[in-house]
């Protein structure tokens, strides 16, 4: 009696350590399992004390066992000396795993960093073992792919352990990169999706993982996975990949098993065994946990993976359900006989994609109902999700209404008319079906694939070409084929989003655009949006032609535009939509005269609209903007006068107006441009009335900003363009108030953006003019240092050396731009400015040099 | 034993506690030099960034402001260590260039948080393995050592050191909680 009242008492934290550490005897052990089994408080207790004990095991195996001479003599797991593996040097010991050692080594012949594994394994036991290990490392190393970590060279060291040099990955685990930052579920899939890719890359070249978990794939710094390992669970032993231990843990090869290997049937082993690994990672991925109970005795764990339907699956999140088709999905691919899972990894990741983007998925196709539920969701995800298929989508869907409509409108009509209205309609719904349908697969690796918009553009214009053809009898798809064009050119044009952006293309499309309007337009029962959508044509062509330098086309087109709108509003004056349109353009016009009279001029016109338009809806933030982006524009007008003050004033304006605007919309890029400029600008004001650390501290703000929009859009333009810009004045700020320290680290990260910036978007002139003003600085804060009597003759040397280099660069620059036609005239004395520079350079040198013969 | 240790971190503000002093140089010292190391440093600059950093830990930690808010003693560490890393490559720079050891391994490496964060894990995991090494009698470290660093089953450790398969899950279990309370005794306070 004494014994079942024990048993049923609740045990203290000791006693549960002691249950843990099997330090109980039996006689006790087993009471206090049974009280365990009934009491929810003690076994939550107990399994929390398991948890945290399971973590220090894992961060003990990441850390592996101290390096000294007697445990590696030990454990045949020496720190390899430099001189062990030919052609490398060993640099850090990175990792320590079951399988062997991982080193951080320079490949001394390319001076580039690689990951050396060292195998524990090995020397062989038999010759057939070693020609099996050559056989797949040779496979592996022909596998190349941007999901798989490569394998390069391979070979024995010293002390006759294989191993194997590959790419060197700066990232972290695919579990601990969960585990720490946490990605939504998007973020995941498509993770995921990219994971199923490589390995069924490497199926397709004939090698099968064997031994899939998160631990072998590495998230790269641009959050990229990259799997690792590839086959080295067979090289490594026939065996291996089925063998299994008694005490196994999460942490183990186990749980990711498939149930044809925990059945040992080495024969049964193929590409469908890595697709029900990886279902238990997708599985994981979602619910956080295993299909099944995969801790404890190896024999149950392996009887699970043979014969248990996977548990239901419950979200990491609390109060978030799994959806459906995930769990089909993930289902699917765990099925315990390989013929009914998923037959390859592509299979599984295009439903994981199919899913991402709204579209049905394959493991359910059938159903006839679902099917059309899924269709108009995906509509709706993909609008939602991406502005840029959104707008196209729209203008295929709105064409394809359009088009129904007008079906209806000519069946009473002659019979011939309906004939070509039909074959129209079949046409359209060819764009359509082309968006829709070929195009999604590509879509689905947005955001930031240019593939998918290259072709969604080439599709498109294909398609609207085909229709021009067939529109010249009708005014409303002449219309709407125009508009068609002004969305491409749009997508096209717009290089904040788009690295495949050229503003040629783009004035190709709202050329084609112009010529279906100017018939339209000239007519006298034209409508007002007809005239309004030429002039618009005409608008985008001179922001396009802007960028190009092709200032002449530019100003022409920007007249007409102005003619047009001018007439509209003075037919239209309580228009709102028109006088935002006139209010821009007059803008523009400002900001591209240099004469800061006609500056103001254009500027408080554009004011005087804003104006009338806010009158008219004053609570409404975006409108209210544009009358505050006309206070900076006056602002930069007075800069221009040397009124500090005026325009510190009306910065000030707009600064507050944009912290109201970022409130409002935290996540929209414009409200986050407007505060970066605004800091921005605050700095260049400051730095002009002497208060640096002021300037500083806008300077540091605003690219604190800016940062965080490059983290979303990192090839952003405009961007990048801001980030430079600030660097440069931030520079520019420090040498002024000789605070050239502090300098350096905003010089290279201005040199930095400034690259990526032409990297990404190299046929834009001015561009090219942001990366010389950028070298130009670095030549200027080289000769500051240059200058500097405190350092050596020989450090002075270098700086002077360094600044010829930067000047040289610079004018390599403008150099180009002059002989691509793009150097603006005002820039026209500069090449010449910079040799006299170079050659002031080269005298500072000598004179720092005297004892060296001049060359 | 005692579980009530005051951290190290507040031990080494007394100059005099030798005892404190030492365990912060066993684990510190190869920690930076590591460190240093990884960021491209060849031997002799990794030495002095580590001197450099150790005696800047010495002279300023009797005023180091324990306030989370400002830091941690961790970023504190690693931003000594990345501006002296910093400087010597600068320095680098002024200097002519010999020949391919001095050039720059890339010229914009990724933040090295996760190298410091590698490090300094491994490190103090290692110090304290190595207390425990010292602690503990032969057969049972090795059998730790075996069965929980480097994943070798049962059987094999039991056979290896002549220890029954409950010693083992003992073993297990009562070094990792030794060393995850040492691992508080060491962090508190720095992260």
């Amino acid at each position: 009696m004494g014994r079942s009242e024990t048993a049923s008492a609740c045990a203290s934290d000791e006693q549960l350590r002691r249950l843990h550490a099997k330090e109980l005897a039996d006689a006790d052990a087993t009471p206090l399992t049974q009280h365990l089994e009934r009491c929810a408080a003690c076994r939550d207790r107990s399994q929390r004390l398991l948890a945290a004990h399971e973590t220090w095991i894992a961060r003990l195996r990441a850390a592996g066992a101290p390096p000294t001479a007697d445990n590696a003599a030990r454990h045949g797991a020496a720190p390899l000396g430099d001189r062990e593996i030919a052609g490398y040097e060993i640099r850090e010991e990175l990792h320590r795993g079951g399988q062997g050692l991982v080193y951080r080594a320079l490949q001394q012949s390319t001076r580039r960093e690689v990951a050396i594994k060292v195998l524990r394994e090995g020397p062989y036991a038999s010759e057939r073992a070693r020609r099996r290990f050559e056989r797949e490392v040779e496979l592996v190393a022909q596998l190349d792919h941007p999901g798989i970590v490569k394998v390069f060279d391979s070979g024995q060291t010293g002390a006759g352990r294989q191993f194997l040099v590959m790419d060197l990955v700066r990232g972290a685990r695919l579990d601990e990169h969960l585990k720490r930052r946490q990605p939504p579920l998007t973020e995941r899939l498509r993770l995921f999706a990219l994971i199923c890719d490589a390995v069924n890359y490497a199926h397709l070249h004939g090698v099968i993982h064997r031994d899939l978990k998160p631990a072998n794939v590495l998230v790269d710094e641009h959050d990229r996975p990259r799997v690792l390992d590839f086959g080295l669970a067979r090289a490594l032993n026939e065996q291996d990949a089925t063998r299994v231990t008694a005490d196994e843990t999460i942490t183990g090869t186990l749980a990711y098993m498939a149930p044809e290997q925990a059945r040992g049937l080495g024969d049964a082993i193929d590409v469908r065994t890595d697709v029900y690994a990886l279902g238990v990672m997708l599985y994981e991925l979602l619910t956080g946990g295993f299909p099944y109970p995969v801790a404890g005795d190896a024999i149950r764990v392996l009887r699970h993976i043979a014969e248990t339907e996977p548990d239901a699956m419950r979200s990491t999140q609390p109060g978030q359900t799994i959806a459906a088709d995930l769990e089909t999905i993930t289902r699917k691919a765990l099925r315990k006989t390989p013929a009914d899972r998923y037959q390859t990894a592509s299979e599984l990741g295009r439903d994981v994609e199919r899913f991402l983007v709204g579209e049905p998925i394959a493991a359910r196709r059938d159903n006839q109902l679902y099917l059309l539920r899924k269709r108009l969701q995906r509509s709706r995800g993909i609008i939602a999700t991406s502005v840029l298929i959104g707008t196209v989508l729209t203008v295929s869907v709105a064409l394809l209404a359009v088009s129904l409509q007008r079906q209806h409108r000519l069946r009473d009509e002659a019979e011939q008319a309906r004939n070509r209205a039909e074959h129209r309609l079949t046409q359209v719904r060819e764009i359509a079906n082309a968006f829709l349908i070929d195009i999604d697969p590509l879509i689905r690796q947005l955001p930031g694939a240019a593939p998918a918009r290259e072709a969604i553009v080439t599709k498109g214009l294909g398609y609207l070409d085909a229709l021009t053809e067939e529109a010249q009898d009708s005014d409303d798809l002449r219309l709407d084929l125009a508009r068609g064009y002004l969305i491409i050119g749009d997508v096209q044009g717009d290089l904040n989003s788009s690295t495949l952006a050229t503003p040629e293309a783009a004035l190709t499309s709202y050329g084609r655009a112009e010529t279906l309007l100017r018939p339209l337009a000239a007519r006298s029962s034209a409508a007002l949006d007809v005239t309004r959508d030429l002039a618009l044509c005409l608008q985008k062509q001179a922001l396009a032609l802007n960028t190009l330098g092709r200032t002449a086309e530019r100003d022409t087109a920007q007249h007409e535009a102005l003619e047009l709108l001018t007439a509209l509003v003075a037919a239209h004056p309580e228009n709102r939509r028109l006088l935002r349109d006139l209010s821009v353009l007059y803008e523009r016009l400002g900001n591209q005269t240099g004469n800061l009279d006609q500056k103001l001029e254009h500027y408080d016109r554009a004011m005087a609209l804003a104006e009338r338009i806010v009158d008219a809806s004053s609570d409404d933030l975006w409108s209210l903007r544009d009358l505050f982006v006309g206070y900076t524009k006056q602002a930069n007008v007075h800069m221009g006068r040397g009124e500090l003050d005026q325009a510190l004033e009306n910065w000030r304006k707009f600064r507050s107006f944009a912290e109201r605007l970022s409130a409002a919309y935290p996540d929209n890029l414009v409200a986050r441009r407007d505060l970066s400029t605004a800091y921005q600008w605050l700095g260049i004001i400051q730095s002009a009335k002497g208060a640096t650390d002021s300037a500083v501290g806008h300077f540091r703000d605003a690219i604190a900003i800016n940062q965080a929009v490059l983290r979303q859009e990192p090839n952003s333009a405009r961007a990048l363009n801001d980030q430079t810009t600030v660097y440069v004045k931030l520079v520019e700020a420090l040498l002024a108030a000789e605070r050239v320290d502090e300098a350096a680290d905003a010089i290279d990260a201005c040199i930095g953006a400034a690259e990526r910036l032409v990297a990404a978007h190299e046929t834009i002139p001015s561009y090219q003019r942001v990366l010389a003003v950028a070298y130009y600085k670095r030549a200027e804060w080289n000769r500051a240092r240059g200058q500097d009597e405190e350092l050596s003759a020989s450090q002075r040397t270098n700086h002077w050396r360094e600044v010829r280099i930067a000047l040289d660069r610079a004018r390599g620059r403008f150099e180009q731009m002059l002989a691509g036609g793009t150097l603006a005239e005002s820039d026209g004395a500069v090449i010449d400015e910079l040799t006299a520079e170079i050659e002031a350079c080269d005298d500072a040198i000598a004179a720092l040099e005297p004892d060296t013969p001049s060359q | 034993m005692d579980t009530t240790r005051p951290s190290l971190l507040l031990r080494i503000r007394d100059h005099a506690d030798a005892e404190a002093w030492q365990t912060f140089d066993t684990i510190y010292r190869p920690l930076i030099y590591r460190y240093a190391l990884a960021q491209g440093l060849a031997d002799p600059d990794a030495d002095d960034v580590t001197q450099y950093c150790l005696s800047a830990v010495a002279e300023r930690i009797a005023t180091f402001d324990y306030d989370p808010r400002k830091g941690s003693f961790k970023g504190w560490l690693r931003t000594i260590a990345t501006n002296r890393v910093r400087n010597l490559w600068r320095d680098r720079r002024d200097r002519p260039a010999a020949s391919g050891e001095l050039q720059r391994p890339q010229e914009r490496e990724p933040e090295p948080d996760e190298v410091f964060e590698r490090i300094w894990q491994q490190e103090h995991l290692w110090h304290c393995l190595r207390e425990v090494e010292r602690d503990s009698d032969q057969s049972t470290y090795r059998a730790f050592v075996a069965y929980v660093l480097e994943n070798e089953t049962v059987e094999a450790v039991c056979a290896k050191t002549g220890l029954t398969r409950n010693n083992v899950y003992t073993i297990k279990w009562r070094l990792t909680e030794r060393i995850a309370q040492r691992m508080k005794e060491l962090l508190d306070g720095t992260e």
